[in-house]
């Protein structure tokens, strides 16, 4: 499919959602390409603190704006492979992605799917949905495989689990510069959040921001950026 | 790592509280239980309001004239001397803080009875067909509250006694008026009638009570024992004093010392001119004596020959004196003429005869002749006389020199005997001069008192009613926008509460600067709420392009 304006190939309604959030999207992006001055390679973790606080959406959203506005090759990698979602979004193969690459099924190369409409963009799906093998980042093999794609383009995303819940998230860490954290408004907790920082901060990354989701004013004004 | 943004949100110290996510955004937030509360609030604030029984005031007025009476004060009948005070009468303030006593209130509370101060009367029974609908309604919903919280008041029971008394001192209020001596006496109650009456019985109770304060029949008899006391103290002192004079002989100190001091100076100044006298004597007599000391005390004198009267010259004299008188004296008498011819014939011829005789004899001749005799020297002998006066004189002034000094000594221990004296003299002396005094002054409010007790027996009184209770004719309370305000109040601040509670107490995260102030992160990114991304489906279509 030829896009006449940029069309992940999704269902309209996932389409509507990205280009949705794009506008909002523009601050991420746009904080998150200051990072890479000076950098061969700018790596961000996207990460919260619970299921459904819209981490994939907003990652997606923030690599398709790096894509689109940096000239600059991107990739998109999901690392969430119980529920994977970003094919979705971006109107890529669901299959195959990180799982099947990690137990050896697919290659690297086919794992990685242009985004239809953002030919800059490449993501990493998921793969084939499963449960993570318990240490499965932290083994030789998916480190020297997770590095060669964290150093694949001038921008790499990782859509991470929530890292509470999933400890592979936190061999994911040392592959990145930085961590977004989103969180979902009226929903993740102080305490959680509170967690998750300190995990971020003792593995030595620094939280280069957070992305609050959801987010309903109680009042007629106040900040929201 | 080197950190990714050169300026990372710093979290100020102890700024995790953030006041306008507490406050405001909380407001906001919990809007309709602020509301509902505050509505609440008013609600309250209504149905106390409505509770609140109509007042009435009731007004009189006391002129407040003091007399002597009045400006009696208790120091002045203690016998304090209060110079700042004497004189000076109570004033209205002085005189609104003795009618502000609570035995008054107790006093007029059991004359009316609990009941009447006490007991809230129905205001749906005051309404008639002129009364307004609203008021009806709300005197309905008044006696409908009333009802519900009407207590039964035991006339005897001492709680129902006290709190009478407390109501109608609350219920009372005496205030003054600008450049006038009268006290405004404002009394509330719950019906004009009652009102009038409490008015009327607080101000007999207020007149009552002024006459029992300042009477002066109470006192009399307080002072007719200060003045006995008085007149016993003054006799005590003026006895020890007497005492101590005799004692100390010396009767009365100023006018002894005066004495002394007199004496002792004229006694000086004899001295001074004794002394004086004295160096002159002694310079007299050294001068005679240098004198005497070139005379001798005999001398040579040449004695003139004493010449005296001839004894034969005189005895003829005498002869012929007598010749001549018998001439004189020869009359015709016894004699005749012849004969009396005869004999002044012959004592002529006598006369005769002596003249001749008395003419050859000399009259004097000298008895002693002249001659030189060792005699004394008068000069001599007189400045030795002299000399000797002046000793004695000079031997009586140093006697009387030696006399004055003693004298002089006396005089000064006299004068210091007197001096030991004039302490304890002074103390005795001011000591019955006070109690003097002070018997005086007894006695001189004992003549006020009964001087006033006579006009309070006629009825006198500092305290007249000048306007008579009046009868209310307009409630002059409650007011119940008080209550309304402040059950709006409480409302908006339970709201306030309970908003700030919910944000203070709430887990969860909802605002960007909840993020950028307690846990210092930047927020790079807010997706606001959508319906549209709410419904999106999860999961994902494995062959979607």
């Amino acid at each position: 499919m030829t896009p006449q304006r940029p069309n992940f190939g999704a269902s309209a309604p996932l389409q509507q959602a990205i280009e949705g959030i794009q506008p909002l999207a523009e601050t991420i992006w746009s904080n998150l390409a200051l990072l890479s001055q000076g950098r061969q390679h700018t790596r961000i973790l996207f990460t919260s603190t619970e299921e459904r606080a819209g981490t994939t959406l907003v990652a997606a959203a923030t690599a398709f704006g790096l894509a689109r506005n940096t000239r600059s090759d991107v990739t998109v990698v999901e690392a969430n492979l119980a529920r994977p979602a970003l094919s979705a979004y971006l109107g890529t193969k669901a299959t195959p992605g990180l799982s099947d690459l990690l137990v050896g099924q697919a290659h690297l190369d086919d794992c990685l799917h242009l985004v239809p409409g953002c030919l800059s963009l490449a993501a990493m799906p998921g793969g084939t949905s499963r449960e993570v093998i318990a240490g499965e980042f932290a083994a030789p093999g998916a480190r020297d495989m997770l590095e060669t794609v964290a150093t694949r383009t001038p921008f790499v995303i990782f859509d991470g689990p929530p890292l509470l819940t999933h400890p592979e998230t936190r061999d994911l860490l040392q592959h990145v510069d930085g961590v977004v954290l989103v969180l979902r408004a009226r929903t993740s907790k102080k305490s959680s959040a509170r967690q998750v920082i300190e995990r971020i901060e003792e593995a030595g990354v620094e939280v280069v921001g957070s992305v609050l989701n959801r987010f309903k004013r109680d009042a007629p004004f106040g900040s929201t950026t | 790592m080197d950190p990714m943004f050169s300026d990372p949100v710093e979290e100020e110290e102890g700024s995790s509280l953030d006041l306008k996510v507490l406050v405001l955004y909380g407001l906001f937030r919990s809007k309709t239980w602020v509301l509902f509360l505050t509505g609440l609030g008013l609600v309250g604030g209504l149905v106390v309001g409505a509770s609140m029984p109509n007042e009435y005031q009731s007004e009189a007025r006391l002129r407040y004239v003091p007399g002597e009476r009045d400006k009696l004060t208790d120091d002045d009948l203690a016998g304090i001397e209060n110079v700042d005070r004497r004189g000076a009468a109570p004033g209205i303030t002085d005189e609104i803080m003795l009618l502000e006593n609570p035995l008054i209130y107790q006093r007029v509370a059991a004359e009316v009875g609990p009941a009447k101060i006490l007991d809230i009367p129905d205001p749906a029974e005051m309404d008639t067909d002129s009364t307004a609908l609203p008021a009806r309604v709300m005197h309905a919903l008044q006696s409908y509250l009333l009802k519900l919280r009407k207590k039964t008041i035991v006339e005897d029971s001492p709680k129902a006694k006290t709190a009478a008394w407390q109501k109608l001192r609350a219920s009372t209020q005496l205030l003054t008026v600008r450049n006038a001596a009268t006290i405004r006496v404002l009394v509330r109650s719950y019906s004009p009638e009652r009102a009038q009456e409490l008015c009327g019985a607080l101000v007999q109770a207020f007149q009552e009570r002024h006459r029992e304060v300042f009477s002066a029949e109470a006192r009399l008899e307080d002072q007719r024992k200060k003045v006995a006391e008085a007149r016993e103290a003054y006799q005590k002192a003026e006895s020890e004093w007497n005492d101590y004079r005799s004692t100390c002989g010396v009767f009365d100190y100023e006018a002894e010392r005066e004495r002394n001091e007199a004496a002792l100076q004229s006694i000086d100044e004899k001295l001074e001119l004794h002394k004086t006298e004295m160096l002159k004597l002694k310079a007299s007599i050294h001068r005679y004596q240098e004198h005497i000391a070139t005379l001798e005390p005999l001398i040579d004198v040449y004695v003139e020959p004493v010449i005296g009267p001839n004894p034969e010259y005189q005895r003829l004299s005498e002869q012929r004196a007598d010749l001549l008188a018998e001439k004189t004296l020869l009359v015709e008498g016894s004699l005749s003429t012849r004969q009396v011819e005869l004999r002044r014939e012959e004592i002529e011829k006598q006369l005769e005869k002596l003249q001749k005789v008395l003419d050859e004899t000399p009259p004097v001749n000298t008895i002693i002749p002249a001659r030189t005799e060792r005699r004394t020297n008068e000069e001599y002998t007189q400045t030795q006389a002299q000399l000797l006066a002046l000793q004695a004189e000079l031997d009586g002034v140093i006697a009387e020199i030696d006399r004055l000094e003693e004298s002089r000594k006396a005089k000064g221990e006299e004068r210091e005997r007197i001096a030991e004296c004039k302490d304890s003299h002074f103390m005795h002396r001011t000591e019955t001069e006070n109690a003097k005094k002070d018997l005086e002054y007894q006695q001189e409010q004992l003549a006020k008192l009964e001087k006033l007790a006579i006009a309070e027996m006629k009825g006198a009184s500092a305290l007249k009613p000048y306007w008579e209770p009046t009868l209310p004719l307009t409630k002059s309370g409650p007011s119940r926008l008080g209550p309304l305000l402040a059950g709006i109040a409480l409302g908006l601040a339970l709201g306030m509460l309970l908003a700030i509670l919910r944000q203070l107490l709430d887990s969860h995260l909802r605002y960007p600067e909840t993020l950028e102030r307690a846990f210092g992160l930047r927020v790079i990114g807010v997706v606001p709420e959508s319906r549209r991304l709410r419904n999106l489906p999860k999961e994902q279509d494995q062959d979607a392009a």
